[in-house]
């Protein structure tokens, strides 16, 4: 969709606003467009000694004025109620769109300027373009108004406007170049200080502040550097292109007003209204052509970056339908045949197939990079097989809507929200009772933590938070224990817990009927399993441990330095 | 658990400066215009001219009418051809000129900008959140380079006003009344309505990063997000404040529309009054047709002039203090670790490591209570300790990552906060369970900036065992970044890399060893050791098989060294056996 369609899209949802705007901005015009006119006939009425007809004309334009004013009001008014509106709905969908994208391709293209750069840019637009309105129309009155005093000074303007028209295209072509190349420069400073300030100590720890400031500073100078020709091109594209559509008409016109008037063409007063309308008007008119192509531009380069996109439409993941029905099947899982692999890279699993009857409790281990997450997403249905299925109670789970009914997929990464405790915690059943919620949390072990914080509804802030990450994983493990559905995949969810925490937290999910599936970060945990999954190079070994470190050299490598020492 | 101690961790207290004055935020930004004031010069000069061919033009306009209504071209059309175009020729100029001056402010103040946030301190310890502090260097610190043209602003719509209102008294002095009159209802009406805008900005500024913030949480949560199937929650949850949000916009909006109105209902009266009164002479002779309109004109400049001091130049001043309140209390925080006054040499030695009475306060409790430890060169230490016992606080003591509250580190006899940071940093060095990948290719990232060969960077990724997968990359060892796809034992073994380069007489390990299998951990310690036989090495351990391969274990307990032994003599003690596997019921008792 191009930029203006779409922003149009959000515009028409407001029809009635947006003809209101329209009446307004026609009112608002009203009496520029007359005044020359007006001023005209009252200094031609007062030159002819009718005093009293002068002053009614400029009772005229006291009254176009009035009307004047009272439409700008309203038209702020309504330009504000439609802005706002559209600056809502463009926030949603980009939240939804941008959030949706990171979900959906696990993988973050932006850093939040789309909320603080892109979307302020792009209702700024829409606020300019409802203000263009008026400078428009106030042009076309002008043209309008002068061609009433005289056709010919009209005619005269026209052949600069068509010589700016083209002009204006080369303008805008070079600004679309200098605009984007001005904010990628940005989005490169902004990025390379967000790394900087977040390797402070290694930047610290290895003496290397200096190489970190000369990158950023490289890139400031680029960005910096890219303004400046922003606006030295812009100011002189649209300087000259202002002087061919404004003062070479003007002057034109004006030059030939003493021939019309020895011609008897025009009385004073028309010379009086013609200089107000070519002076003002087309100052206005170009006004309106300049500003509004350099805000298309702006428009253009913005919602370029906002559209991108890096999903795959295929693997969209749906929300959880509010009342799905439970499945009445035991929820077995069965793996048949299963390949994957990134890209065209060496697969991660191959042809692999294996049984998981509920109520089962596997570890998977093996050398970090081998693949044990890739795996685990499969299980957990959030990642598409390249081929061969996986199915929970028979139907296959990748991306079926009851999915995260069934499965509970616990990621190193903890997620917990600004908000309160209670927020994160209920997340995954805002149902759930005090009681519940305090069960869960002693279960895992975070109770010391809601003591520590004042409860449930302390307020965590996301990045000055008194949480640690361990603390914060105790939270997402809490929460996930809380959902209490029938699989549950830890992914290294544990890996910032000490041991004895680690067993707690591990232990709360063990129940009978529950299958837990552990990607293991220490040799303990594939102890505590039923089953072992071991990961290397060469494939794939599924057994109990004493069954592994009887015939897996890798695994009883590992768990022989292990008890070693 | 006393109510303060649950808050105490969450702020950290920092006392924003008071608004500065005017003239405080000109000395603040003086220093970095030095050098560019010729372009702020020209500017002036230029926006003079402006101000002259502007005042100009409706005078030229008025005798080029009285000379068309005569039917002759004349000075008047002449002078107002040359003033109109100076004007234009002007315009075109003074934005590269005022351009050019404020390059070098924004070069200048963002970079001193990052450059100080660097020394805050470390990540979550800063006195400012993360997105705050980018707020405050990339969009605060960008628009203050514009502070000086502004006032330029302020001084050239004086000007203006001034020269229109003589320009009127010389066409006749009833129209000065008029404009006068004009003005003051400008500035009394304008001068209310500022408060009202700026007042409805912080509220917007509040909602707006408490939005973001959510925003920015829940991309960094997407694996979560997609496990549960809670986008479009989550959509509803970060749009939350949006309601508000919007009506906060729209009360901006209406303000700001409020102003234009005023404007324009000053411009209709004046226009109205000037015209009856121009009018009134004109039918009585005393006045020609030109002169009626330039005093229209010259009116509608008075108030017009008025106007722009408040709405280009008023209404922002506001903004600029703000702005510049903001960046200064950047500024002006204390780096979070000060660099000796002296310049100190290398003292150089074998790299013993003296810890004494070191106490370092934590968000709920002491983390570490008066710590000594003494670390003889050429050993290896294992520090053992459940997760929160301060073992990372401890080892970043000694290559100065942050001060203690209390008490001394030495290396070698020299107090650290004596070393300059270089010195240091030749002496200390660090590989961390997540490092911090900073550079373009994997090269860049290992070398982090230090002079070296590439052979050099091989043969430390060899040591680490990094040297296979990262051949194994497209691009080998000129492998972007951003198009490497790598674990977290792949990082892991970049960061050992770094440090194996560094080759530093002291080695802190803190827990970099974390994402790699136990076979590979084991192999890499045991070349770390080959390297360098006589280097003081500090490892961070969870695993019993690391901390057997130290030659001391230091053990932490409750924010305390509790025993310095061999972990064989420690692992007779039950509690020891503890850190590395304890009973979740013993942790409850505790």
């Amino acid at each position: 969709m191009t930029p203006i369609r779409s922003l149009y899209c959000y515009v028409s949802r407001h029809r009635g606003c947006l003809f209101r705007i329209g009446v307004c901005s026609v009112g608002v015009t009203l009496a520029p467009a007359l005044s020359g006119r007006l001023i005209a006939s009252a200094i031609d009425t007062a030159r002819e000694g009718d005093l009293s007809a002068s002053l009614a004309w400029i009772g005229g334009l006291l009254a176009a004025g009035a009307v004047g004013v009272w439409s700008l009001l309203r038209l702020s008014h309504w330009t504000a109620v439609l802005t706002s509106r559209v600056q809502a709905d463009l926030t949603r969908d980009t939240v939804l769109h941008t959030l949706g994208d990171a979900v959906h391709s696990d993988r973050v293209l932006r850093s939040g300027a789309e909320l603080t750069r892109h979307v302020p840019a792009l209702v700024e637009v829409l606020a300019h373009f409802l203000r263009l309105g008026p400078s428009g129309l106030f042009a076309i009155g002008s043209a309008a108004g002068l061609a009433t005093l005289s056709w010919t000074l009209l005619v005269l303007a026209l052949p600069w406007l068509v010589v700016a028209a083209f002009l204006q295209i080369v303008v805008v072509r070079a600004k679309v170049r200098n605009e984007t190349a001005s904010m990628l420069a940005d989005e490169d400073t902004h990025g390379e200080t967000t790394r900087a300030l977040q390797s402070v100590r290694d930047l610290v720890a290895t003496g290397a502040k200096g190489f970190a400031m000369d990158r950023v500073e490289d890139r400031i100078n680029r960005s910096v550097g890219a303004t400046l020709r922003l606006y030295e091109h812009q100011a002189v594209g649209f300087g000259v292109v202002n002087a061919v559509a404004t003062t070479f008409p003007a002057l034109t016109a004006l030059g030939f007003v003493p021939y019309l008037v020895r011609n008897d063409l025009l009385s004073a007063g028309e010379v009086v209204g013609s200089f107000t309308y070519l002076l003002a008007g087309l100052t206005a008119a170009t006004s309106f052509v300049t500003y509004g192509l350099s805000k298309l531009v702006t428009l253009r380069v913005h919602h370029a970056r906002l559209m991108e996109t890096g999903e795959k439409a295929e693997d969209r993941v749906g929300d959880v339908p509010s009342a799905s029905p439970p499945s009445d099947e035991p929820p077995d899982l069965a793996v048949r045949d299963l390949t994957f692999a990134y890209g065209a890279g060496e697969p991660i699993v191959e042809r692999f197939s294996l049984d998981l009857p509920a109520g089962d409790h596997l570890a998977i281990v093996g050398p970090s990079g081998i693949g044990k997450s890739t795996l685990a997403a499969l299980l957990a249905g959030v990642l598409r097989p390249d081929s061969g299925a996986i199915t929970v109670g028979g139907k296959p789970c990748f991306l079926r809507p009851d999915r995260p009914r069934l499965i509970t997929m616990v990621p190193q990464e903890a997620y917990v929200f600004a908000g309160s405790l209670r927020e994160s915690l209920v997340y995954l059943r805002p149902s759930a009772t005090e009681e519940e919620i305090a069960a869960s949390a002693r279960a895992v072990g975070l109770d010391r933590v809601l003591n520590r914080l004042d409860g449930l509804d302390a307020e965590v802030n996301l990045t000055k938070s008194g949480l640690s990450e361990g603390e914060r994983q105790l939270v997402t493990l809490a929460r996930s224990h809380l959902a209490s559905s029938p699989i549950v995949v830890l992914d290294e969810a544990t890996c910032h817990l000490d041991p004895a925490a680690e067993e707690r937290a591990e232990r709360a999910f063990m129940a009978p009927g529950r299958t837990l599936i552990v990607v293991a970060h220490r040799m303990a945990a594939a102890r505590r399993a039923r089953r072992v999954l071991v990961m290397d190079g060469g494939g794939i070994a599924v057994g109990s441990h004493e069954e592994l470190l009887d015939r897996h050299a890798l695994y009883a490598d590992f768990h022989g330095l292990w008890q070693q020492a | 658990m006393p109510e303060e101690n649950g808050s105490k961790g969450r702020d950290i207290p920092r006392d924003d400066p008071p608004l500065p004055n005017i003239r405080e935020v000109m000395a603040f930004l003086r220093p970095y215009a030095r050098g560019a004031w010729h372009w702020f010069a020209l500017d002036a000069v230029l926006s003079l001219l402006a101000v002259a061919a502007g005042l100009a033009a409706p005078a030229f306009a008025a005798v080029a009418i009285d000379e068309a209504v005569d039917g002759r071209i004349g000075w008047g059309f002449q002078g107002l051809a040359v003033a109109m175009l100076a004007s234009v020729f002007i315009e075109i100029v003074a934005e590269p000129v005022r351009a050019r001056f404020r390059a070098p402010i924004e070069r200048r103040l963002t970079r001193g900008m990052v450059d100080h946030a660097l020394d805050l301190g470390l990540p979550g310890r800063r006195p400012f959140d993360d997105g705050d502090l980018q707020n405050r260097i990339r969009s605060e610190a960008t628009y203050l380079p514009r502070y000086p043209e502004t006032l330029l602003r302020i001084g050239t719509g004086f000007f203006t006003g001034a020269g229109s209102l003589a320009a009127l008294f010389y066409v006749h002095w009833a129209f000065v009344a008029v404009a006068l009159a004009g003005v003051g209802a400008v500035t009394v009406l304008m001068r209310r309505l500022w408060g009202a805008l700026t007042a409805g900005q912080t509220g917007f500024d509040e909602l707006n990063s408490r939005m973001v913030n959510a925003y920015t949480g829940a991309l960094a949560g997407r694996r979560t997000i997609r496990a549960a199937g809670t986008l479009e929650r989550e959509v509803e949850r970060i749009t939350t404040p949006l309601p508000a949000l919007a009506d906060k916009t729209r009360e901006i909006m209406e303000n700001f529309g409020r102003g234009a109105v005023l404007v324009t209902s000053a411009n209709h009266v004046v226009l109205t009054i000037t015209a009856v009164a121009g009018v009134l002479l004109l039918a009585s002779g005393s006045l020609s047709v030109g002169a009626l309109l330039a005093a229209i004109r010259y009116a509608q400049m008075t108030y017009a002039s008025v106007a722009g001091i408040f709405d280009n130049g008023w209404f922002q001043i506001a903004i600029f203090r703000a702005h510049a309140a903001r960046v200064l209390a950047v500024l002006q925080s204390p780096p979070a670790v000060a660099e000796p006054g002296s310049d100190a040499s290398d003292p150089g030695g074998p790299g013993e490591v003296r810890i004494e009475g070191v106490s370092m306060g934590g968000p709920e409790r002491d983390i570490l209570r008066r710590v000594d430890l003494l670390i003889p060169a050429g050993i290896t230490v294992a520090l053992v300790g459940r997760s929160g016992v301060g073992k990372t606080t401890l080892a970043g003591l000694i290559g100065r990552l942050q001060d203690p509250d209390l008490g001394v580190v030495r290396i070698d006899g020299t107090p650290v906060t004596e070393l300059p940071r270089d010195v240091l940093s030749r002496r200390v060095g660090y590989a961390f369970e997540r490092p911090a990948l900073v550079g373009d290719t994997v090269r860049d990232v290992i070398a982090m900036g230090a002079a070296v060969t590439d052979e050099a960077v091989r043969t430390a990724a060899r040591q680490v065992e990094a040297n296979a997968f990262i051949e194994r990359l497209p691009k080998g060892y000129d492998s972007p970044l951003d198009e490497a796809p790598m674990s977290g034992g792949e990082h892991q073994r970049l960061g050992l890399a770094r440090a194996a380069l560094r080759n530093t007489p002291i080695l802190i390990l803190d827990d970099a060893l974390s994402s790699l299998d136990v076979a590979t951990e084991a192999r890499v310690l045991a070349a770390l050791r080959r390297l360098g036989r006589s280097r003081t090495t500090v490892v961070i351990a969870h695993r019993a098989s690391t901390a057997a391969a130290a030659d001391l274990v230091a053990w932490l307990f409750k924010g305390e060294v509790r025993s310095v032994a061999p972990h064989a003599e420690l692992w007779r003690d039950p509690a020891y056996r503890d850190a590395f596997q304890g009973d979740p019921a013993e942790e409850n008792a505790s």
